[in-house]
């Protein structure tokens, strides 16, 4: 009896979702979160333990937008050429030709992101952040889209690099992928028994459209009152008092950006407080600090999050 | 309530602080209103509270309660053996044959048992609500509120001395709510092993905390209040002199100074089992200063052996007499040295203290009882002012039978009295200050200028007084005279409005300046009946708001007579009216008591006004029993009020949504979300529309609706959208559907 459909995903989102998930069973949000980043120019950071499907979500994704797809395995002796590319010496033409290296790609999976040296990481992020690579004074546009999935180990190894927190803000989002559950796996292991789903996926969206559908992102409504929770809660996370290092004012950019694209995937053309505090974990935890003496009294970003959301006045009206 | 819990310690404790809390409510009873005995009252608030807190099934109290209660009115008003029917049938025929006269709120024509019952019904009630909101929802803030409320109030506007309650209340109150609360912390706490020394531990501090404020306030230098009395200050009644000063009723010995307004006083003097209504005679006085009355000159002797002495025609002789034989017992905080006694005094015997003298006052004829067997030391007068010797203690009596006679008046035989005073009488009792003014002889000359014998002049006089609408009956707004005003000029002339005092003196005054000896009599007025004992004679109970003065009326050949001049009492005496003549009979005044036929209802001050003196919002004769069972009232709608709050929020709700029928479809759904929250729980302000849906326990299909005109809020609010027409028309459908549909 309803005369309008609410909420209606848009169509060329809901072909998206479905193609992934065809590949990735049982991650439906997590896809919907990683299909806002994008569709908010954002790039991910998934902290997860290897083996849980992180290289098959980027690979459907690639795949269903029809872009190139680039891996890069980071290991402590991997140098900044070898992730933006290197220039050479062409004999022939006696001139210096650029290599491109695998930043140039459409999306991206940095594995393992915390295993290099810091001079590497930089130069990844710096080129997440600029869109561009130079190399001997040139500089090189990297192509539209450019996504960049990086994980990281949460476990604590030998050999690691820690992001520095200021790399950290340049991701839009920290995902967790999770196990699936038992009905998930099993589901799985019959669907990859026969043939690996990714050979058979077809692309749903084209560069082009990836562009246009970011661009309506970037129209979608943010009403003041939201606006002004937006800001209350970044405003909140700083003045907590067991939290040493606050959300920035990029924070809070990256947080009207996501909830416009969460809203725009979710079909709506404004974006509501449920939004907002869906996103907030995702896009405010990497960038904050605990105290270490809270962090003693058993304080987490999450918990810090959790209680500043279920304090913070939400905008009815 | 369905798992049986013994009751711990601290239950009892709080019941304990209850029960002392529910006696600060019941004291003032006894001083402020007929109540005479407590003990039922407390055997109930004891016995409820007890059956409340040991037992947890409520419907297994309600029938004890009711046996108890059963018990209670068998104990104190029936002397048959529990086990009878009798007493249970005649009980049962009170309270039917009284529940109409309860609904017609006659509380007066009710019999004492049916009042009582109905009563103790009440409270019952009340108490089981009370126990239930304060042991047991912990809500006890608001009744040691009240309690206060209630002491401060009795003690500012009512002659009741709340001071100490006061402080009893708040020391038990407060103890109550620190026990209350701490069963309630260790509750929650898990700390169970440790919970009855945490416990002891927490009363023991704010015990130390209450008495130490206490003390503070106590020894704390205090300033004097700066508004001493209230009442005279509200009334209004400064402008005439500042020193009006409220007295409370009742009989005392000092008369030197009359009006002024008084304070109703419901306390039992003495309760009188006789075959007579009459006057309690106490005292006569003699000499009226202007102001008042004082006695002349004393001529007294000591009776060493009272048990065998035996009056006669002390006060007046022939006339036809009636014997009258009443006992008196003086069960009221109260007792007197003086003898009260109907008409005049035979004898007087049975008295207890028993070692008494008596000091009979032969010109007044009054009675004065001392301790032991003394000889009688004459008094000194100093300055009118009479001290005894130290040996002649005054001992007053707790019961004395009297002997007396009441006069049948003849009225032939005073009105051919003639007018052939003795010289000693004259001497004494037709003397008058000389400041009276001139005019109150005038006006009693006036009055009486058509009658011819001091018969006639004294009920001309009577008669101007009680019936000539003229002068009001009013004891609070009584007006004092200025200094150097006679007393009687005043009321005659000014004020025109008084009780007995006013029209005594008036009367008396007026005929002495027309050479009529008379004088001022005090005593008690015949009280009200209460019933009969086995020798069909009558148990009256005389109250301090029966206290009373009169005129006597000197006659030669035949002594003193009895007059009564206050309009709103009837005179107990009888008369012959056996005069043969023309002339219709002066007619005995008698006030319109309404349809109140039977004469042996108390003649108190108050509680007999006329219609035409009652003064609307002042007056204070509404029985206690109709406050009493207002309050009963206004504490249950209150707390039906409370318990049903949700309904009637809802219902507030509902009229606001269809008031606003035609407002932005964001009102209506605001006005909607408050119906929502009245019905199931508040949003937390952290919560979205969304989740607040989502939590809330409401059945699928009135979800989806909630849902549905959540996301068309959300539309126009977030996403500023206009709602179309067909939206709008759907939405409304939902909100209306919803609305009724939701129950508390």
């Amino acid at each position: 009896m309803n005369p309008i459909k609410l909420d209606q995903m848009h169509p060329a989102i809901a072909k998206l979702i479905d193609n992934i998930e065809k590949v990735l069973i049982g991650k439906r949000s997590v896809i919907e979160m990683m299909v806002a980043a994008i569709l908010a120019n954002g790039h991910v950071l998934l902290e997860d333990v290897p083996g849980v499907g992180k290289t098959m979500l980027v690979r459907a994704l690639a795949k269903s937008i029809g872009g190139e797809f680039k891996r890069i395995q980071f290991t402590p002796d991997l140098l900044p050429t070898d992730v933006t590319g290197v220039a050479i010496f062409n004999q022939q033409t006696m001139e210096f030709e650029f290599r491109q290296g695998p930043l140039f790609a459409n999306v991206i999976l940095a594995d393992e992101i915390n295993r290099t040296s810091p001079k590497t990481q930089s130069a990844l992020l710096e080129a997440m952040e600029e869109r561009s690579v130079t190399v001997d004074g040139t500089t090189y546009r990297l192509a539209n889209p450019f996504f960049v999935m990086a994980t990281q180990n949460p476990l604590e190894y030998e050999g690691t690099f820690p992001l520095p927190e200021a790399q950290l803000d340049r991701f839009l989002m920290q995902l967790r992928l999770g196990y699936p559950t038992v009905d998930e796996e099993m589901r799985m292991l019959s669907r990859f028994s026969d043939v690996n789903p990714l050979t058979e996926l077809e692309p749903v969206l084209s560069a082009a459209d990836l562009t246009q559908l970011q661009k309506e992102v970037a129209a979608i409504k943010v009403s003041e009152g939201v606006k002004e929770y937006i800001v209350r809660l970044c405003h909140r996370t700083r003045e907590h008092h067991h939290i040493y290092l606050g959300v920035s004012p990029r924070g809070s950019l990256a947080l009207y950006k996501a909830v416009q694209a969460l809203a725009f995937v979710r079909g709506r053309d404004y974006v509501i407080p449920d939004d907002v505090k869906e996103l907030v974990p995702l896009v405010f935890a990497h960038r904050m600090i605990v105290k270490p003496e809270a962090r003693l009294e058993g304080a987490t970003v999450d918990r810090v999050l959790t209680v500043i959301l279920t304090e913070t006045r939400v905008p009815v009206s | 309530m369905s798992v049986w819990k013994r009751p711990t310690v601290w239950q009892w404790v709080s019941a304990l602080f209850l029960f002392l809390m529910l006696r600060e409510w019941l004291l003032p009873l006894q001083e402020l209103t007929d109540t005479g005995i407590l003990w039922p009252f407390y055997a109930i608030v004891a016995g409820v509270l007890i059956i409340d807190v040991a037992i947890p099934y409520r419907w297994i109290t309600i029938p004890i309660k009711m046996l108890g209660l059963l018990w209670l009115l068998h104990a104190s008003l029936f002397d048959t053996p529990l086990f009878a029917t009798d007493w249970l049938a005649e009980l049962y025929g009170q309270i039917v044959h009284d529940l109409p006269l309860a609904f017609q709120q006659d509380w007066a024509a009710m019999s004492i048992l049916s009042r009582n019952a109905l009563f103790d019904l009440m409270l019952i009630v009340l108490i089981t609500m009370l126990t239930y909101l304060v042991l047991e929802q912990r809500q006890g803030l608001w009744f040691v509120f009240l309690t206060e409320l209630y002491l401060a109030v009795l003690d500012t506007f009512l002659p009741y001395d709340a001071s100490e309650g006061i402080v009893r209340t708040l020391i038990f109150g407060f103890l109550l709510l620190a026990v209350s609360h701490l069963m309630k912390m260790t509750n929650m706490a898990t700390v169970a092993e440790k919970r009855s020394r945490l416990l002891f531990g927490s009363l023991m501090a704010s015990l130390l905390i209450i008495l130490v404020s206490v003390g503070i306030g106590y020894a704390a230098p205090k300033k004097a209040a700066s508004w001493p009395d209230p009442i005279a200050f509200l009334m209004g009644n400064g402008n005439e002199t500042p020193t009006a000063v409220m007295k409370k009723v009742g009989y005392d010995n000092n008369d030197e100074r009359l009006g002024g307004p008084f304070l109703q006083d419901n306390t039992l003097v003495f309760i009188a089992t006789t075959n007579e209504r009459s006057y309690w005679r106490g005292d006569s006085k003699d000499l009226y200063t202007g102001v008042g009355w004082e006695k002349g000159e004393r001529d007294y002797t000591a009776i060493l052996d009272p048990q065998n002495y035996e009056w006669k025609n002390e006060l007046f002789h022939g006339f036809e007499m009636k014997k009258v034989e009443a006992t008196l017992e003086f069960k009221g905080p109260q007792q007197f040295a003086t003898v009260f006694y109907p008409g005049q005094l035979n004898k007087v015997s049975n008295y207890a203290p028993p070692n008494a003298t008596v000091v009979y006052d032969q010109l007044n004829q009054q009675l004065e009882v001392r301790a032991g067997k003394i000889n009688l030391i004459q008094p000194r007068s100093q300055n009118g002012k009479t001290e005894y010797a130290p040996n002649t203690l005054l001992l007053k009596l707790n019961q004395y039978k009297v002997n007396a006679e009441v006069p049948v008046v003849s009225e032939k035989a005073v009105t051919e009295a003639g007018t052939d005073y003795p010289e000693e009488i004259k001497e004494r009792y037709l003397q008058l200050p000389a400041t009276l003014p001139p005019r109150v002889k005038e006006l009693a000359k006036s009055i009486t200028q058509n009658a011819k014998t001091p018969y006639e002049k004294v009920r001309a006089i009577e008669n101007y007084l009680r019936s000539s609408g003229k002068y009001k009956y009013e004891t609070k707004d009584v007006p004092v005279a200025a200094e150097g005003q006679d007393f009687v000029d005043h009321f005659l002339f000014d004020s025109m409005r008084g009780y007995c005092d006013h029209f005594s003196t008036s009367m008396a005054v007026m005929l002495r300046s027309l050479d009529i000896p008379t004088r001022w009599v005090k005593g008690f007025a015949p009280g009200e009946r209460v019933g009969s004992d086995d020798q069909n004679r009558d148990i009256m109970e005389i109250r301090n708001k029966d206290a009373h003065s009169w005129v006597e009326v000197y006659f030669p050949g035949h002594g003193w007579i009895p007059f009564e001049a206050t309009s709103t009492f009837i005179s107990p005496v009888r008369f012959n009216y056996d005069l043969q003549t023309s002339q219709p009979q002066l007619p005995i005044p008698v006030p319109d008591l309404g349809n109140q036929t039977s004469p042996d209802r108390g003649d108190g001050r108050f509680n007999e006004l006329e219609e035409g003196d009652a003064v609307p919002g002042k007056s204070f004769s509404i029985p206690w029993q109709v406050n009493a069972g207002l309050v009963v009232v206004a504490a249950v709608a209150g707390f039906m009020a409370w318990k049903r709050r949700k309904d009637i929020q809802l219902w507030w709700l509902r009229r606001q949504i269809d008031q606003h029928k035609g407002n932005k479809y964001q009102d209506r759904f605001n006005w909607l979300l408050r119906v929502m929250e009245s019905v199931y729980s508040r949003r937390q302000s952290g919560e979205t529309l969304r989740e607040y849906v989502g939590r809330i326990t409401i059945p699928a299909d009135k979800r989806q609706d909630l849902r549905y005109l959540t996301e068309m809020y959300e539309r126009t609010v977030y996403g500023y959208k206009e709602l179309e027409q067909k939206a709008r028309s759907v939405a409304e459908q939902l909100i209306e559907r919803l609305i009724r549909q939701l129950k508390p």
